[in-house]
């Protein structure tokens, strides 16, 4: 096979070897576009069916006298990719999680509602459906997932607090108000004790306090 | 109205989309209880739905007690989806009666579509026209104006204006 060097006189006759193609044409008022078209359209046209062999600069000789060469051809980047990235996800996300799910709805199944039984208190996790989440729900019941209950005291005791909060800053504000218009008090200011703000603060002390007592 | 008129065209059943789904349902059934239900443990696992007790209402409360008007706010939030799946059913009762009557659906479906009409008023006139609101007050508020608004309609002459739960 040969190559064709590009030149600046293209040659309109019949190449003399066979497996080439030769265009010859004569295109009026493109004259300055002729050669690199016909030169280019040549290249593209010689090179569209078959993948050249082109001998490398340094062939390597090995033993036997074949010589390694380099195909020239379409990059298979994309496709190897394709096929890479499907091989990792359906093998490692699709395969797995559709046999984990199919063994979860076939020996387990989801649960069947019924009536809570007279004088039982479900467990957090009964409350659920799907048998993974109860799982879960069960597994961490007290130490990553709370039950409703609990968060629903906890927000109520934080509303209790604040308000009482609220309540001793209102009755503060009252009395000095008051100690202001009458003006029938010593002029010495009302220190508050804020130590009672915190429960488990002063049951703390409390019982520490309980503790001395008891050791004496 | 001839004497069949309350029972579906016997001709050509086979082309409801019912008849269809059947067929579908027949072979995805066969599938579960030779694949699927066989393997299945025994004791099954049970779920159950919460139970709410009641606490006292938003006029049942003192004006500073946050507490109650908490307690009150979040019992108030699940009577409000409860009624809003009481309207849901009563839809789609309607529109099931509708979409198999077809062209008879003015006639045969009065009682669906009574209650659904009865049920919307009286939504509307608990929850309606106030907009995504959390504060409790303004459904409070909102029953008062309407019992002023029906008593002085009452005291003008207005016999049917009077205060239903």
């Amino acid at each position: 096979m040969c190559i064709e060097i590009l030149s600046a006189q293209p040659s309109g006759r019949p190449c003399a070897r066979s497996n080439r193609i030769v265009l010859g044409t004569k295109m009026p008022g493109w004259s300055s576009l002729r050669a690199p078209t016909l030169n280019g359209a040549r290249f593209f046209l010689n090179n569209i069916r078959r993948s050249q062999n082109v001998h490398t600069s340094a062939p390597k000789m090995g033993g036997g006298g074949h010589a390694e060469t380099m195909v020239i051809k379409p990059s298979q980047y994309q496709w190897n990719r394709i096929k890479d990235e499907l091989h990792f996800y359906i093998l490692l996300g699709v395969l797995p999680l559709a046999a984990f799910a199919t063994y979860c709805n076939v020996v387990y199944g989801p649960a069947e509602l019924q009536d809570i039984p007279e004088d039982y208190v479900p467990m957090p996790h009964e409350y659920l459906k799907n048998p993974v989440s109860r799982k879960l729900v069960a597994f961490f019941n007290d130490w990553l997932m709370e039950s409703y209950e609990k968060r629903y005291e906890k927000t109520v005791y934080t509303v209790w607090r604040d308000m009482e909060k609220q309540n001793q800053r209102l009755d503060f504000w009252k009395m000095q108000r008051l100690m202001g218009e009458r003006q029938d008090q010593k002029n010495f200011y009302f220190i508050p004790d804020r130590s009672n703000m915190s429960e488990r603060y002063t049951r703390e002390m409390y019982d520490h306090i309980q503790k001395i007592k008891k050791s004496d | 109205m001839a004497a069949d008129d309350d029972r579906p065209d016997q001709i050509n059943t086979n082309l409801l989309p019912s008849a269809q789904f059947n067929k579908l349902e027949r072979v995805a059934n066969t599938f579960r209880e030779t694949f699927v239900l066989p393997f299945r443990q025994t004791p099954r696992p049970v779920y159950y739905h919460r139970k709410f007790a009641r606490v006292p209402t938003i006029d049942q409360c003192d004006i500073s007690d946050e507490v109650c008007k908490y307690e009150a706010t979040e019992q108030h939030e699940r009577d409000k989806k409860v009624d809003m799946f009481k309207i849901k059913i009563l839809r789609k009762r309607l529109t099931h009666c509708n979409w198999y009557w077809g062209a008879n659906k003015y006639e045969k479906c009065q009682t669906e579509r009574e209650q659904y009409q009865d049920s919307a008023v009286n939504y509307h006139l608990r929850y309606g026209e106030l907009g995504r609101t959390s504060e409790l007050y303004e459904y409070y508020m909102k029953q008062k104006h309407r019992m002023i608004w029906l008593r002085r309609r009452q005291e003008a002459g207005d016999a049917t204006a009077a205060y239903t739960d």
